[in-house]
């Protein structure tokens, strides 16, 4: 195939069914792809799975779908094919960059969801990633209008967790780009790129295979052969590089609650910012969910983490029946005494067969945080439940 | 006319198009710098065009 692109008879153009750029940009320079590649993290296309290959010829005419390798050369390359009729291809549409200020008069004016949804699309696509805000409008719109667009729901959850990923986000914004994603699944169960979206960041035992687990390795090799790596802008959490597994089971039967008398403190003056995501939002009974905590220091109390004393806590208590895996997490301490950065965790809760409604799961986290530039350091707690819905 | 991020032609399930047929032209962004590629723009060549993720 490298042969046929370097001799000039063949085009090969590639286009990523996935959300960051940067992540297949690396994935291009550690496998040495030298054709262009397209972005489309929205699935304007319509891609329901890949890979698809798409043989077109000369003229614009698809010929073959997945070519055979073997005999691509031969039934595609060397084979001379029969040019359209000349109404046919003057019926052909030609696509161009869209005008954005065009979309969004055209969407203002009418009352569809399509309107709506090719203005969100545009701002994804082709303006600033800071105007995401208007993309989540002009979907939010679109829902309004339909709220069985599919499209719309999986574009506005890709908005909502681009969101998450920005200095704009709300704590929010993670759950409900996945319940989004989720509405999106339950209109198309039969469209696997929305799919693995939340299998992307949801419980093992739904995970086809890891996601990226491939980047330490690629990153690794590419140094190896003296080259600089692609630096990611934003690095794939636990759960995008986790492989499939089992179900949660008590296996730390012996760690012991880090607070069991619930003496320490809490934190009142919200020192700690937290954000839960429960994925997916909703279980059957006997199922299991993925559970995303992030803790963020309180930048307005111009709180940090005191990297001097224990690390931060994460203890989860499961009702009777409940099974959690792992019960207590500890999160590595920053680099140097005083650090701000979010700390991340991830753990899996199993719901009993007999569950039903809408179940609180508690947890706690214990942390020593100081508030302002050489102010006071709390060791303090924070109870965070975690409510989880059981569908019938 | 066709713009990016409005492929209603491939809604429904119409993707990919059936062969002997016209491959909608479409518009996306370059990984590298963003700029917009259009499959039109490789009038006259043979294209693979191929798609996928990293994982």
């Amino acid at each position: 195939m490298q042969q046929l692109v370097r001799d000039g008879k063949l085009v090969v153009l590639g286009i990523a069914q996935e959300q960051h750029p940067d992540r297949c940009r690396l994935f291009a320079q550690w496998h040495k792809l030298n054709w262009p590649i397209l972005h489309d993290p929205i699935n304007v296309m319509g891609v329901k799975s890949v890979p698809i290959e798409v043989a077109i010829d000369e003229y614009g005419i698809v010929r073959t779908l997945k070519p055979d390798l073997k005999t691509f050369e031969k039934e595609f390359i060397d084979k001379t094919f029969t040019p359209p009729e000349k109404d046919a291809s003057a019926k052909f549409e030609k696509s161009t960059r869209p005008d954005i200020d065009v979309l969004r008069s055209r969407a203002k004016q009418s009352r569809s969801s399509d309107t709506w949804r090719q203005l969100g699309d545009a701002l994804v696509l082709w303006a600033d990633p800071s105007d995401v805000n208007n993309a989540i409008d002009a979907y939010t719109q679109a829902v309004k209008i339909n709220p069985q667009d599919g499209n719309a729901h999986f574009r506005l959850g890709v908005c909502y967790r681009i969101r998450y990923e920005s200095e704009q986000r709300s704590p929010t914004d993670f759950q409900t780009a996945v319940d989004h994603w989720t509405k999106a699944r339950q209109i198309e169960p039969n469209q696997y790129i929305w799919r693995r979206r939340i299998e992307q960041y949801g419980p093992q035992s739904t995970k086809p295979y890891p996601f990226y687990d491939w980047v330490q390795t690629a990153t690794y090799e590419i140094r190896k052969r003296g080259e600089k790596s692609i630096e990611l802008k934003v690095l794939p959490t636990d759960s995008e590089t986790v492989g499939p597994g089992g179900g949660p089971e008590n296996q730390n039967l012996d760690v012991k609650p880090p607070d069991p008398q619930r003496r320490i403190i809490r934190d009142q003056q919200n020192l700690i910012l937290t954000e839960v995501t429960v994925i997916p939002p909703g279980i059957k009974p006997g199922q299991t969910v993925r559970v995303h905590v992030t803790l963020r220091p309180n930048e307005k109390r111009k709180a940090h983490w005191n990297n001097e004393a224990e690390p931060l806590k994460l203890w989860i208590d499961p009702p009777d029946g409940w099974k959690v895996q792992p019960q207590l997490l500890t999160a590595p301490q920053g680099d140097k005494p005083e650090t701000s950065e979010p700390r991340k965790f991830e753990f899996e809760i199993h719901a009993p067969t007999d569950a039903g409604g809408i179940s609180k799961v508690s947890a706690y986290a214990l942390y020593y945080v100081c508030e302002g530039a050489g102010g006071t350091c709390s060791f303090l707690r924070q109870d965070i439940p975690i409510m989880i819905k059981i569908e019938q | 006319m066709f713009v990016s991020g409005s492929f209603s032609s491939f809604a429904a399930g119409d993707y990919p198009p059936r062969t002997g047929q016209f491959h909608p032209d479409f518009t996306l962004p370059n990984i590298e710098d963003n700029k917009p590629v259009s499959l039109s723009q490789y009038r006259g060549r043979k294209i693979l065009l191929i798609h996928f993720a990293s994982w």
